[in-house]
């Protein structure tokens, strides 16, 4: 009954448009009213989650990822791409899918990834006789890679509530990225061969002198990455350690290098990133204790009992974990979603053998479609005012990239675990 | 969904709002004035506790492999900082209006009236549900100094009531700034002029 409640109230209240934290107060009023718990509990569970050492990796990935939407630090990865493939038909918005992978495994944010690689791609792609909407599709449709490259903070929060190994969760999701790299420049290049005006000449043709200007130019934010993934993997530093030392290096560079952002506007760029971070907070505080309150209620084992009464087979009782994730992804955003389904859905994963390494790709990469799944669909809507593109020129295209590309991908991750379990197996062991 | 920080959004249903004009300049000046300088206080406190969190962990890195030691317990007061911080975000999303919510409805419905309904329900739950919280967060206080000795960090002494009261201050802050936007969504029903639209008349 106070299960059935909850996820009636969550749906009504998430439909009906109200906040996504709110809609989860609305459900402890809820068990307040029916349960037999003290609402005394709310405020300890709540704070002592929220108290992790690990949990604040986010909020510092966060302002990092600020930093460098605002400090032009996309701009020369943008350049550089578009130096080695710009000049072949569809290898402008090619270049795009790849600034989105290399800017996410600097930012993992997808909305900062859109926001910087969005603003700077669309220009030039629409000078180059781009159509627009499937190429604002394109970057939307990319730009979720932020989730997929480490370092990602869904897999921080999927580490902590799953006690899972959060260098093992990062890893789990790199070749499913790479898979979706390349399925989203085969599916966009198919969907260009009807297009004959697309203007090549004047994209930039790589020759040496141009190369080592941008080089020397993104070098100091392609040393993002391996500042924080080699700080990580070589066991100097904590991802939370990583995420301060991301945060450190990004200012400096920001301000002094690509002259991005001045110490004023330094502060108004932590200001924004904080209230980013306060709804993200707020939103992680009340799932906890809704959270807490439904596995004290059972839910874990009636969700698999409701599970296995359809059928008890492994691939379609994945299947429906997929389909339940897709739901849930397309009424929430990821980081309410990843806190809401992990405690309930992991146990039934588990129950079909499946590694919860692997689980933390599936989880990662469904998350990421449902962001660009309409009806919600953040990242479209956010794409279309950066692309300036009308959402209803980019619906179909969009579709496309789901269909073709996200789709095939998580069928992949779902169902041969060695793509989620090879890195993280042989770069930490088993 | 839309709301996040790079996305304005309308209070639910409106049309967006006109970023110069904050919500507080629509407020009385006696209640808009105080409420204005505790969105002040809340930016300080954002970016105290974004700077002190950055810098902190960097600090950590460079005093274990520069001078080989250790900074002690800073996890102890870092976090209890960090949490009072994303309140304090929290309060200021709830000023800009910039909490995430799925706004299926506002795309479904085209009645102007049904659209102000909508937008009042939506203002009115998250009012009350606030305001619920704010409850809940005081009893679980009062339980906390129901016992004779507060609940403390392990090697500072730091109480946990510190941060949680920062808690309850700020769901109440946030019920202030929702209900803020519920006055002037019933103002606009009603035909009252709202300050900025005298602005952009006059402007015009």
């Amino acid at each position: 009954m106070i299960i059935a409640g909850s996820l009636f109230i969550v749906c009504a209240m998430l439909l009906l448009g109200v906040s996504v934290f709110v809609a989860f107060g609305a459900v402890l009023i809820f068990i307040a009213m029916v349960g037999d718990q003290s609402i005394t509990g709310y405020l300890p569970t709540g704070s002592t989650g929220i108290r992790s050492l690990v949990l604040l990796a986010i909020p510092l990935f966060m302002i990092a990822g600020g930093i460098m939407e605002k400090g032009r630090i996309a701009a020369p990865l943008v350049s550089l791409a578009e130096m080695f493939i710009g000049h072949i038909k569809g290898g402008l918005s090619a270049a795009g899918v790849l600034a989105c992978g290399v800017f996410g495994s600097i930012s993992g944010s997808a909305n900062a990834t859109l926001t910087c690689i969005g603003g700077i791609m669309m220009p030039h792609l629409k000078k180059a006789n781009y159509p627009g909407g499937q190429s604002a599709a394109l970057i939307v449709a990319a730009s979720p890679l932020g989730l997929l490259i480490p370092p990602s903070s869904s897999h921080i929060l999927y580490g902590w509530v799953a006690q899972q190994h959060v260098l093992k969760c990062f890893l789990s999701t790199v070749i499913p990225a790479f898979i979706l790299i390349t399925l989203l420049i085969v599916v966009n290049q198919f969907m260009l061969r009807k297009y004959d005006d697309i203007n090549l000449t004047d994209r930039p043709r790589p020759f040496l002198p141009t190369f080592g200007r941008q080089a020397r130019l993104a070098g100091p934010a392609l040393m993002m990455p391996l500042i924080i993934l080699g700080g990580i993997y070589g066991g100097i530093m904590t991802p939370t350690e990583a995420a301060g030392i991301a945060v450190v290096y990004s200012i400096p560079i920001a301000i002094y290098f690509y002259r991005g952002l001045t110490w004023k506007t330094l502060a108004q760029t932590i200001q924004n990133s904080g209230v980013t971070i306060g709804v993200v907070m707020v939103m992680i505080f009340m799932v906890l204790i809704v959270s807490d309150n439904l596995i004290s209620q059972g839910a874990p084992q009636l969700a698999k009992d409701l599970v296995y009464s359809v059928s008890d087979n492994p691939i379609v009782i994945l299947l429906m974990i997929n389909v339940v994730m897709i739901l849930i992804g397309m009424l929430m955003d990821d980081i309410s979603g990843l806190l809401l389904a992990t405690p309930i859905l992991l146990p039934i994963a588990q129950s079909t053998g499946m590694d919860p390494i692997h689980f933390a790709a599936v989880i990662g990469v469904n998350l990421g479609m449902a962001n660009i799944t309409p009806p919600t669909a953040p990242l479209l809507y956010l794409g279309a005012q950066v692309c300036d593109e009308p959402v209803s020129r980019m619906l179909w295209p969009t579709l496309i990239f789901i269909v073709f590309a996200w789709l095939p991908t998580l069928m992949l991750t779902t169902f041969v675990p060695e793509l989620a379990l090879f890195l993280p197996d042989l770069l930490l062991g088993k | 969904m839309s709301g996040s920080a790079h996305e304005p959004p309308s209070a639910a249903g409106e049309a967006p709002r006109d970023r110069q004009y904050k919500i507080t300049d629509e407020l009385p000046v006696i209640i808009g004035y105080p409420m204005k300088a505790i969105a002040f206080v809340m930016r300080q406190i954002v970016m105290v506790a974004g700077f002190l969190m950055a810098f902190t962990f960097g600090a950590v890195v460079v005093i274990r492999y520069g001078f080989g030691g250790d900074l002690f317990a800073y996890e102890e007061w870092l976090l209890g900082i960090s949490i009072v911080g994303f309140f304090a975000g929290a309060v200021l999303a709830s000023a800009r209006n910039l909490h995430i919510n799925a706004d299926i409805l506002g795309i479904v419905i085209q009645n102007p009236r049904l659209i102000w309904w909508r937008g009042f329900v939506v203002l009115t739950v998250e009012l009350l549900v606030i305001l619920f919280m704010m409850y809940a967060c005081y009893v679980s206080l009062l339980d906390d100094f129901s016992f004779p000795r507060l609940r403390a960090t392990p090697v500072l002494r730091i109480p946990f009531v510190t941060w949680r009261i920062g808690i309850m201050i700020a769901f109440g802050f946030m019920a202030m700034f929702t209900a803020a936007y519920l006055y002037v969504h019933i103002r606009r029903a009603l035909g009252l002029p709202l300050k900025s639209d005298l602005i952009r008349e006059a402007a015009k």
